[in-house]
């Protein structure tokens, strides 16, 4: 009796995702397309997105929300492959210098969007989205009227035949280009990569693991002793720059010194310490009560 | 507002899929195959219906009468509304969310009220808008709609908080009067390109965003 109420709370709480696993499951099914052909794409659908999905933990940490201007960022990044297709550097080395190029472009345009969301605090959702729509339109005029009308692009298949402007597509697979130039690096076969990458996981684990048994014992002795007395930091003189309770001179892997300080008595401390997103409620209203008043 | 702005894509996309599917009349389906047209004539059903009722000419210049005394009237009932105990409710729920719950106006009501007024002005106000172009299109068509209209708004003086019926008339009379007149010089500019288009997404896309900036951060504190 206990486990069916325990599965209907399962299927409860996670009721999108097991809908979206049957609903894949029933359209592998339907598709008709070969198992190994879906894994295939899947791998390297994942792969490839898992990057762009990246860049979206930044803001949302930051208290801003989804960035929908990272298509800012893959203007940018095209930019720099044009060019790299312009001179026709091959493979990884095109890969490298395309990446080296971007990113101070990348930077510059990013540190302008920060700015322009800090002038639309509360909004920045919409703010980048509209900006991302924007920047399209800058970005046209770039590639349909500077780039290879303005500065001449000279290598074939970069501009629209019998027309200005970059072309549409530009392929990447042939001689001088970058398709697969980080795929083709280090290939396996399904089942040696299997063995390797569950080799990885569970090697990573294990070290994991250690870590965090020997930073839990060294916070449990200093970070549980200071913090059970309730002063704060009052065994430490008030000098030392202590951090949520653990000792600067232990040996604790940077990165994970909040979590024993969390399982002991100090989690209001260290929670007072993590910003958990923004504190919707305490600016808002009063933020746009001293908005209206200021306008009207 | 980036709420919305998703209810409306995948509204859109959900009605792609309608107009292909759905069991409507022969008239306004593809020649071959199933589905519906992107762009249907209106010229025999109700194509300048309000353009031309007591439509007349001044110097060359043809005017919809009966399109301006429909937008005065439209006009005149949200002046009427905003100021009927509905309206000053709503207002008092968008100034003050608090001091409105306080005083005993259920706010997710007025909020509620508010979106769908807002929603049945749209709807109303496409049928206008395609009486007068004479076609009607469908698809991904209506996608942008609401950007062209935010802009505007904007443009007239209204901000993401406060929006008074002159923003409305001023706004859609500077706005459309950039396109109108910036489309021809950005073409002598660049000929026979889609420089106009790109000119149009930098412009709306521009209005929206200095509106966004006025809307809070620095700017307001």
């Amino acid at each position: 009796m206990r486990e069916v109420v325990d599965i209907r709370g399962f299927l409860k709480k996670n009721a999108v995702t097991v809908m979206f696993i049957l609903l894949c499951a029933v359209c592998l099914a339907l598709s008709g397309q070969p198992f190994n052909y879906v894994m295939f794409e899947l791998v390297s659908r994942i792969s490839r997105n898992a990057f762009i999905v990246l860049a979206l933990i930044i803001p949302i940490i930051a208290g801003m929300g989804i960035n929908f201007a990272i298509t800012i960022g893959a203007m940018a990044a095209q930019i720099a492959v044009l060019w790299v297709l312009e001179w026709g550097i091959p493979g990884i080395g095109g890969f490298l210098v395309a990446a080296a190029m971007t990113v101070p472009i990348a930077g510059f345009f990013g540190y302008l969007i920060g700015n322009l969301l800090n002038k639309m605090k509360g909004q920045e959702m919409i703010g980048s989205m509209i900006l991302g729509f924007f920047a399209n339109g800058l970005y046209q005029l770039l590639f349909l009227f500077i780039f290879g009308n303005l500065i001449p692009l000279h290598r074939s298949g970069l501009v629209i035949k019998g027309s200005t402007g970059v072309a549409n597509t530009m392929d990447l697979s042939k001689a001088g280009g970058l398709k697969y130039a980080l795929d083709g690096l280090w290939r396996l076969k399904f089942e040696p990569a299997l063995y390797v990458f569950a080799g990885l996981d569970r090697g990573a684990a294990g070290v994991d693991h250690v870590l965090q048994k020997r930073s839990q014992g060294r916070a449990y002795r200093h970070g549980g002793g200071c913090a059970g007395r309730g002063g704060p930091r009052a065994d430490s003189g008030g000098q030392e720059p202590v951090f949520d309770g653990v000792h600067p001179d232990d040996h604790v892997p940077r990165g994970r010194p909040l979590v024993p300080v969390q399982r002991g008595h100090h989690a209001h401390a260290a929670g007072a310490a993590v910003p958990r997103g923004r504190p919707e409620a305490a600016w808002s209203p009063m933020r746009r009560a001293s908005m209206s008043t200021a306008s009207a | 507002m980036a709420v919305t702005t998703y209810v409306g894509f995948s509204v859109v996309s959900l009605m792609c899929i309608a107009w292909l599917v759905l069991p409507l009349s022969l008239v306004l389906r593809w020649p071959l195959g199933t589905g519906l047209r992107v762009t249907s004539s209106l010229a025999n059903y109700y194509k300048h219906i309000l353009n031309d009722l007591l439509a007349f000419e001044i110097g060359g210049v043809m005017i919809p009468t009966g399109l301006l005394l429909f937008m005065g009237l439209c006009c005149l009932i949200m002046f009427l509304f905003l100021r009927s105990k509905t309206g000053i409710a709503m207002q008092a729920g968008g100034n003050n969310p608090r001091f409105a719950e306080a005083t005993g106006i259920n706010v997710d009501k007025t909020r509620v009220i508010g979106t769908v007024l807002s929603t049945v002005l749209g709807a109303v106000g496409i049928i206008v808008y395609s009486q007068s172009y004479g076609f009607m299109q469908l698809y991904t068509a209506p996608r942008q709609l609401g950007f062209v209209a935010a802009s505007a708004i904007l443009i007239g003086g209204a901000s993401t908080s406060r929006a008074k019926i002159s923003h409305v008339l001023i706004g859609t009379f500077l706005f459309q009067g950039v396109l109108t007149l910036g489309m021809p010089v950005a073409n002598v500019l660049v000929p026979q390109s889609t420089i106009s288009e790109t000119m149009r997404i930098l412009i709306s896309n521009g209005i929206i965003l200095y509106a966004l900036t006025k809307s809070g951060g620095a700017s307001r504190a």
